[in-house]
């Protein structure tokens, strides 16, 4: 017995440890990413979304493993509801990207979406938690950036300068009016460029604002808004806000072109002194840095409250794949090809930032961003925006910015925009099957 | 005698199978999922709601005044194109000097694409910079500069100036093609019974050109209520809603995840469609004389 058992135990051992090394030589080299080489990848994003570094790295993968990656940008004020129109048909990309997981109600990821929780990349996060969906704790997408969305004024320094106001810091809302009137009586330039061609540019004075209004109650209203509690009409807050926002064009701060021109022209407007200030998103600043190194821009956080606090978005850029897609194993094993150092560090090389990978250098980020992460995040002075908290109704919130849009050409009132609103939400509510709507 | 069949039945059965794959299948489907609360969270679970679509549709001052927008646009534009390309096609069947060169200028916006159409005059709609307020400071009518597409008084009908301008010269090879089949003959009789330009335009050319007119109208008026791709290019229904129109509602209906109350609207749109085609034809249709 013992003569069979021993050449067994033997060869089984043996077959374990070479197994075992096996195991370990495969974890340590490099992955096997041969199944990508000949596919080509259809990669959807939007104009603001798109950088040319995706490109940088898209050449570089194509190089290494033979996989192209087909870009489709999309313009802006399109690219939500093509996304939700994509998802809701069937007729996906491989890959999307989208603001994570702000978006994930309104894209209803968790019907369209692949889990992404047991992708090697989750692993080398710096802050997993936070981009797990708060529904089901799941990880829908992979993320480049460790936090973004600061709400932040982004002005010409040359051109405030110019006017007599030197590194502005407003500790109150009156002294940001200030700066604006100075602004309006000293040059030419308008003093608070708008957008509204792009809604969404809009909303960011009152996604921010609101919330900071708020306060401590903030919560508490979400969660009232949500199980129909409470009407928007009843939110004094979000009244002000809006009022504010009003005022700022009937006070004449605001570029006359404010309803046709968009986020794409906002910068050679800035960079033409046509206007001295911007709110907008840090990916804004990043970018127009990088194209106009000629403009130093400085930035600074609209003081609402009795205190400057930073409204940032609870979101990040980031890739989802699509259950529909024709190749959903491929597009998973490109998103841990494009997670990679050797890549992100590329997208980084050109866009300085916060990375959302431990491994992958971030460099130097814009000094006016690198400033505010200083001054206000790193120092928790910040609160979140108010389209994250309510992330179910997201997907009415774009009428809500066309009512603001109204509100900036003169025909709706603060209080009827919440009016005509509140009528929106809750059928839109009901819709969705929301219990408290029903 | 047995008549003879050229062709046999079944060669008319893979463009029947497409149409109905493509085309009768979804207006069905569409036309049932208009009476249920379908939406992208209940992708497959609709419950029938009956006419409350409809109902809500009504009650929605967006939809209200995208129908007003669209009923606008389709009157405004096909009345200009019928006149336009009526003016042009008689300027360019007389004799005149570069006629083919003029019938080729105005017929060639016919076949731009909508979107570069969109695009173009988005350039020249421009408050900074844009072609026609420099036209409009060049002769001294600054207080005429605006932001036309930015302005919800003048939007509107920057895209329905637009529409004027594409389709005019189509019209214009319709109307050309008619008068070139009316007999000379009519106009020489009517010349030595003593009539006039106008009593021959009125009593001779408007009646044997009401087939021209037929197909000018009807396919203007579909199209002015199809619109879509000039809105969405140029102002995406804004600045707003002030230049919403059925398509550019429906289009944000269904991006919202309303599938059913979307549906709701393109059965709107369709019927809408259908009857004010079939009504136009008729009318048309009945003045119509023999040549």
């Amino acid at each position: 017995m013992k003569k069979i058992l021993k050449p067994i135990i033997s060869a089984t051992v043996a077959a374990t440890m070479i197994g075992t090394m096996g195991t370990v030589v495969f974890a340590e080299g490099e992955a096997d990413y041969s199944a990508l080489d000949g596919k080509t990848i259809s990669f959807m994003t939007s104009q603001s979304k798109f950088f040319d570094a995706y490109q940088t790295m898209a050449d570089a993968i194509e190089k290494d493993y033979g996989c192209k990656v087909e870009f489709q940008v999309v313009p802006d004020d399109q690219y939500t509801s093509m996304t939700n129109l994509k998802l809701s048909t069937g007729e996906v990309p491989d890959v999307l990207e989208q603001n994570y997981p702000s978006q994930n109600v309104a894209m209803n990821v968790y019907e369209y979406c692949e889990d992404l929780s047991n992708e090697p990349w989750v692993s080398r996060l710096v802050n997993p938690d936070m981009l797990k969906d708060s529904k089901d704790g799941k990880m829908y997408a992979l993320p480049k950036e460790s936090s973004s969305g600061y709400q932040v004024v982004y002005y010409n320094k040359e051109l405030l300068e110019s006017c007599g106001i030197t590194d502005p810091e407003p500790q109150n809302y009156d002294e940001f009016l200030e700066i604006l009137k100075t602004i309006k009586e000293k040059s030419d330039a308008a003093p608070f460029l708008q957008t509204n061609k792009d809604n969404w540019e809009t909303q960011i004075f009152m996604t921010g604002g609101i919330p900071i209004m708020l306060g401590e109650k903030a919560d508490e209203v979400y969660e009232k808004l949500l199980n129909n509690e409470m009407e928007w009409t009843e939110i004094p807050e979000a009244t002000e806000v809006l009022q504010r926002y009003i005022d700022l064009y009937t006070e004449g701060y605001v570029n006359e072109d404010n309803l046709s021109v968009g986020y794409d022209d906002a910068a050679q407007i800035m960079a033409d002194g046509k206007a001295a200030m911007y709110l907008t998103v840090d990916q804004w600043a990043t970018d127009f840095s990088k194209n106009h190194p000629e403009v130093e821009l400085g930035s600074f956080v609209i003081p609402f409250g009795d205190k400057p606090v930073l409204p940032t978005g609870n979101y990040v850029q980031g890739l989802f794949v699509p259950n529909a897609g024709s190749q959903v194993d491929v597009a998973k094993m490109f998103l841990q090809v494009w997670s990679l150092p050797k890549y992100q560090d590329m997208y980084y090389a050109e866009n300085p930032g916060f990375s959302a990978f431990n491994d992958v250098n971030g460099g130097e980020a814009t000094a006016c961003v690198q400033s505010i992460v200083d001054k206000y995040i790193k120092t928790g002075n910040y609160v979140y925006e108010l389209n994250g908290q309510l992330a179910d109704a997201n997907g009415c919130f774009s009428d809500l910015w066309n009512f603001y849009v109204e509100a900036a050409a003169g025909e709706k009132t603060a209080e009827s925009v919440w009016e005509d609103f509140q009528m929106i939400y809750v059928d839109y509510m009901e819709q969705q099957g929301y219990e408290a709507f029903e | 005698m047995k008549e003879k069949k050229f062709y046999p039945n079944y060669f008319t059965y893979p463009a029947i199978i497409v149409f109905t794959i493509f085309y009768c299948i979804p207006i069905i489907a569409s036309f049932v999922m208009s009476f249920t609360n379908w939406n992208i969270k209940r992708i497959s679970e609709p419950k029938f709601v009956a006419f409350k679509n409809f109902g809500r549709l009504f009650r929605d001052d967006y939809f209200l005044l995208a129908l007003k927008n669209t009923i606008l646009f389709a009157v405004v534009t096909t009345l200009g194109i019928v006149i336009l390309g009526l003016l042009l096609a008689l300027l360019l069947n007389s004799a005149i000097k570069g006629k083919t060169f003029l019938r080729t200028c105005f017929y060639l916006p016919a076949v731009l694409s909508l979107i570069v159409v969109g695009i173009m005059f988005k350039a020249v709609f421009k408050l900074d910079g844009g072609i026609l307020n420099q036209i409009l400071t060049a002769v001294g009518l600054e207080n005429l500069v605006r932001d036309w597409l930015g302005d919800g008084k003048t939007a509107m009908w920057a895209i329905i100036f637009v529409q004027i301008w594409k389709w005019s010269g189509f019209a214009m090879t319709i109307y050309l093609a008619g008068l070139q089949g009316i007999s000379k003959d009519y106009y020489e009789a009517a010349t030595i019974d003593g009539a006039g330009t106008w009593q021959k335009f009125k009593n001779i050319t408007l009646p044997l050109l009401a087939p021209a007119f037929t197909v000018v109208i009807t396919m203007n008026t579909i199209g002015g209520f199809k619109v879509f791709e000039q809105v969405y290019v140029m102002t995406n229904g804004g600045p707003g809603n002030a230049t919403q129109v059925l398509n550019t509602y429906i289009y944000k209906e269904f991006s919202k995840g309303t599938l059913g109350r979307s549906s709701a609207a393109s059965l709107l749109l369709f019927l809408m469609i259908s009857v004010v085609a079939v009504l136009v034809n008729r009318a048309l249709t009945k003045r119509e004389v023999e040549m």
